[in-house]
């Protein structure tokens, strides 16, 4: 299981597919593998072939290729290798930073090898809350550390007190001393640019003998940003092919509801003007400080927004898997101009769709489209190389994203198009496109510039295939990406929709059901009921307490004139009713005989094996699970967000995270009730959900060879656990997870964990919130 | 049987026709060579061949029609096939070595482009998919893929002039012993781009 609640997590994904490059066999590609690492704010340096990102929370990490990520250290801590030599450590060597920024972390580190030959880490700590901050320097003669500190260069938040430039410090006007960028101009002259929020973001002139910034500068001149504009992340890039210094910075806020987006500005000279593709001067960009704190709308409309958050979603009948593949809040990148192949790579932290806090690092190519701007690849880096394409194979269905130009925490879904043969553009959007020189694209829509960039094969994460893409960009700094579907007849796509669409379990449904009404390449699906008053044509459900309802539920998917029709048949149960109930009498069957029986697993949910044998229990018999088995219970149990699960355990052991009940929509997805849960509730019983964390600490842990009665209750977010009847946690926001009628069930196993070992009786599960005194009778009965 | 039967009609029928139907079965596999020039009276640029055997679970392995060997192209790139002389191409079976993609062709004579395809013909790793242009007269194939990794290429048909038809014959029976053993549908299409 994923046992880092936070972000720092390190997350490991395998494709068996292969990649197409230059280094591939003659006759057999090298099979794709990403190894992936968290280390937010990457800030990245090359030192002979090895690539290094340095980030916040001291974390670090380094591959040769791009896609296999080694974690090197992470989180503040004595022990963190960057700083630890001998004795000393970061909060010793760094105590004066802590101290002044009155916190125990560190924030966007930058780390440039100068001409002495050393490494130089810009470090920065800030108080978080107000931009009370500090930025120094740590050298190193290697660049995994020990880094030796070499002192403070900026200080910030002096609340009341003069400022570098002479003044009181104000925060409106004065930077932010955090996520420094320190970059050699194309002549060899040092800078440094900084800054988060509050001023703005500020470049300095520095010595490169010393690092530091040359005297009498303050802190240095803004190029954009202030009265408290969320701008962060700044990061200046020389390209050679265009001649221009691309400054990048994040828009909006980090977190995934933040809407962070990673924009661009450019100009001829290292410390600006610089300006978006409009012509727009950076440094005019500003919050209105007569509008409440964090004025998005007044900085939204500038900047060349090049990636917020999206989803090229995977529609029914698409190839692969699960949701698609996209970001949450991709920012705070850095970049890298390989001067051998003049490749140039974006390097950034991304959240994910449904994953809800967690992050890693994400690198895509950079190609500089007709007008000099820089597109986004948009797909993942695996190596591939810009060329020259052929018409084919770039026409035909596209799943298009328009990042747009919000601040928004909205994820940009899909849409499908079609780039005719005749150049036209249908779908979800009408207009033109053109292949234009080699490998170009410009794409006319109604209402914008053309959008200009490059097409460019890359890795469908998802579809575990190459792919075509496109990337471009209009004058009004919009993004538009492009991945591409190989081509398929009508009946072919009606046929993949309708063999892959499913309602799950529909023997016992109790809730709204989600009638899927559009899969891949804008097939449509349109739903007639047998009975309307009991299932709309819209899915929605209303049970009769007066007993059970067959209803038949006909699909009509249809893409242009083809169509198929597909049924199925829905069991409505009772209003409000038990849904199922295992007794373990000496077998796995409901004895309600409703769903199907359990089956024995071994040690994960997916394992074959295993044994369940049966012993005296509360009620009857009950089953022993010996710490190496577990059950697997019907798909679909709980398909709402209103429901009830209460059992009766009696633990053979305590181990963290050995789940009793388990159900999971996916594997990011899950709930599991845990006798021990982990250290953040202190090891007590909890009821957990992931990824989107929810810990729910029952302040203690059921006993060892005693039976507990446990239940929990959810309507709509609202939860409560209970032990023995007594309420023992109520809260609120639980996620909904059981969002379908596909839900996998488990008893003492998950994907993960060791299992359960003890004894379980008298499952019972419920299509509605039971009340305080209906669980009390539960545990009387 | 059947299979049999119209296999050993098919070359019956090219061997008295004086027809080839190229299987590469009498070339050593080999994942880096590349065939020579001369083979079989054709310049063969970035193709190798392979045995069926190399990769058991691959498009070579399911992409053999006849013998052991197929041919592929070399590190996923594009290829050219040519013969001085001028050829006609009828078609060949294809399968995506690795995973499902694309190709297209074209045709040239002199240096002059005949024939191109205008629409892209889809391969997966499942099953051989017999492709069709019936180009006449070209002296240069050039075969071009969307993902640039490997593809199996059997059965190149290239028939002496005159035979074209009697191959088609045979051809179509050959189609149906393919669909048959594959409980596939292998889709001959004609390409739509042929340029004057």
């Amino acid at each position: 299981m994923h046992h880092t609640l936070s972000c720092l997590g390190t997350w490991a994904v395998l494709s068996s597919a292969l990649l197409p490059s230059l280094a591939a066999a003659q006759a057999a590609p090298a099979p794709i593998v990403f190894q992936n690492a968290a280390v937010h704010d990457p800030s990245v340096i090359k030192v002979g072939d090895m690539f290094y990102v340095f980030g916040s929370h001291l974390a670090a990490a380094k591959s040769r290729d791009l896609m296999k990520w080694q974690q090197i250290s992470e989180g503040v801590s004595a022990s963190n290798p960057l700083f630890l030599n001998g004795a000393s450590n970061v909060f010793t060597e760094l105590a004066e930073t802590f101290d002044w920024a009155q916190s125990t972390t560190l924030w966007a580190a930058d780390v440039k090898r100068m001409p002495d030959g050393k490494f130089y880490m810009y470090y920065n700590a800030c108080k978080g809350d107000s931009p009370r901050s500090a930025l120094g320097i740590a050298v190193s003669n290697n660049i995994e550390g020990p880094y030796v500190d070499k002192g403070i260069i900026l200080k910030s938040g002096m609340w009341g007190q003069p400022s570098h430039d002479g003044t009181i410090y104000d925060a409106l006007k004065h930077p932010n001393a955090v996520d420094p960028h320190v970059f050699s101009d194309n002549a060899g002259k040092l800078w440094m640019i900084y800054g988060s929020y509050s001023g703005g973001i500020f470049i300095m002139a520095m010595n490169p003998a010393t690092g530091m910034p040359l005297p009498g500068q303050g802190y240095g001149k803004r190029l954009m940003g202030g009265n408290h504009a969320r701008i962060e992340g700044a990061y200046v890039m020389y390209s050679p092919a265009t001649s221009h210094y691309y400054l990048f910075t994040s828009f909006g806020g980090l977190d995934s509801t933040g809407g962070y987006n990673m924009r661009v500005a450019r100009s001829l000279n290292p410390d600006g003007p610089y300006v978006d593709a409009q012509g727009n001067d950076m440094a005019g960009v500003r919050s209105d400080p007569t509008k409440p704190l964090f004025d998005d709308a007044s900085i939204a409309p500038y900047g060349v927004k090049l990636m917020g958050s999206f989803l090229f979603e995977r529609k029914l009948g698409d190839t692969g898997a699960g949701i698609g593949t996209g970001y949450v809040s991709p920012g705070h990148n850095s970049a890298y101009v390989d001067p051998a192949s003049g490749k140039h790579f974006l390097i950034f932290h991304a959240r994910f769709p449904e994953r809800g806090e967690q992050h890693e690092i994400r690198t895509h190519q950079l190609f500089m489209n007709a007008d000099g701007w820089p597109v986004v690849a948009p797909r993942r880096y695996t190596g591939e190389t810009l060329g020259a394409v052929r018409r084919e194979f770039v026409q035909g269905d596209y799943m298009l994203v328009n990042h747009g130009k919000d601040i928004s925490a909205a994820i940009k879904k899909s849409q499908h198009i079609a780039l005719n043969a005749d150049g036209t553009i249908t779908g979800a959007v009408a207009g033109s496109w053109l292949l234009t020189g080699s490998n170009g694209i410009e794409i006319r829509l109604p209402g914008a510039s053309p959008y200009k960039g490059v097409f460019v094969n890359g890795w469908d994460e998802t579809a575990k295939a190459y792919v075509m893409t496109f990337s471009a960009l209009s004058r009004e700094g919009v993004a538009l990406f492009g991945s591409r579907l190989l081509p398929r007849t009508e009946a072919q796509t009606v046929n993949a929709v309708a063999a892959e669409l499913s309602l799950g379990n529909t023997s016992a449904v109790t809730a709204n059901l989600a009638l899927p009404t559009s899969g891949t390449r804008g097939a449509t699906i349109t739903w007639t009921s047998s009975n309307p008053a009991v299932i709309s044509n819209t899915g929605v459900v209303t049970s009769l307490s007066s007993g059970d309802v067959n209803v038949t539920l006909t699909a009509r998917i249809a893409k242009g004139s083809t169509v198929v029709i597909k049924t199925f048949v829905v069991t409505v149960r009772r209003a409000g009713g038990l849904l199922a109930h295992y007794t373990f009498d000496g077998s796995l069957a409901d004895a309600g005989g409703i769903f199907a029986a359990g089956s024995v697993t071994g040690n994960r949910i997916d394992a074959p094996g295993g044994s369940i044998a049966y012993e005296a229990g509360v009620k009857g018999r009950a089953a022993v699970f010996n710490g190496a088995s577990g059950v697997r219970l019907p798909n679909g149990l709980i398909a709402s967000h209103n429901y009830s699960v209460a059992l009766w355990l009696k633990p053979a052991a305590l181990t963290a995270f050995s789940t009793t009940f388990f159900g999971a929509r996916t594997t990011e997805s899950w709930v599991s009730l845990l006798p021990m849960g982990h250290a953040g509730v202190g090891g007590a019983s909890m009821l957990w959900s992931g990824t989107a964390w929810y810990d729910a600490g029952l302040g203690l842990n059921i006993p060892i060879g005693r039976w507990s009665h446990v239940a929990f209750t959810v309507r709509n977010g609202a939860l409560n656990v209970y032990v023995d009847g007594s309420k023992r946690f109520a809260g609120t926001g639980f996620p909904n997870v059981f969002t379908n009628t596909s839900g996998v069930f488990a008893l003492g196993v998950n994907w993960w964990d060791a299992p359960y070992q003890g004894a379980m009786d008298d499952l019972r599960i419920y299509g509605s919130a039971l009340s305080d005194a209906d669980i009390a009778a539960l545990v009387r009965q | 049987m059947k299979h049999i039967i119209i296999s050993l009609l098919l070359a019956a029928c090219c061997a008295s026709a004086h027809a080839d139907v190229i299987g590469f079965d009498d070339l050593a596999s080999s994942d880096t060579a590349v065939i020579a020039d001369g083979y079989a009276g054709f310049n063969w640029t970035g193709v190798g061949v392979i045995g069926a055997d190399a990769y058991p679970d691959s498009g070579y392995a399911s992409g053999v029609v006849s013998g052991a060997n197929v041919a592929f192209n070399h590190g996923g790139a594009t290829v050219t096939i040519s013969n001085a002389g001028g050829f006609d191409f009828v078609g060949a079976f294809f399968t995506s070595a690795w995973y499902e993609q694309e190709l297209s062709f074209e045709g040239s004579r002199d240096g002059q482009l005949l024939y191109a395809t205008d629409v892209s013909y889809v391969i997966d790793t499942i099953a051989p998919q017999w492709i069709e242009l019936d180009w006449r007269g070209i002296d240069t194939l050039t075969i071009y893929n969307s993902s640039g990794t490997q593809w199996a290429m059997d059965a190149f048909t290239v028939p002496e002039p005159g035979t074209l038809a009697l191959l088609g014959i045979a051809g179509v029976g050959w189609l149906v012993t393919r669909r048959r053993r594959h409980d596939a549908c292998p889709v001959s299409r004609r390409s739509s781009g042929s340029r004057p």
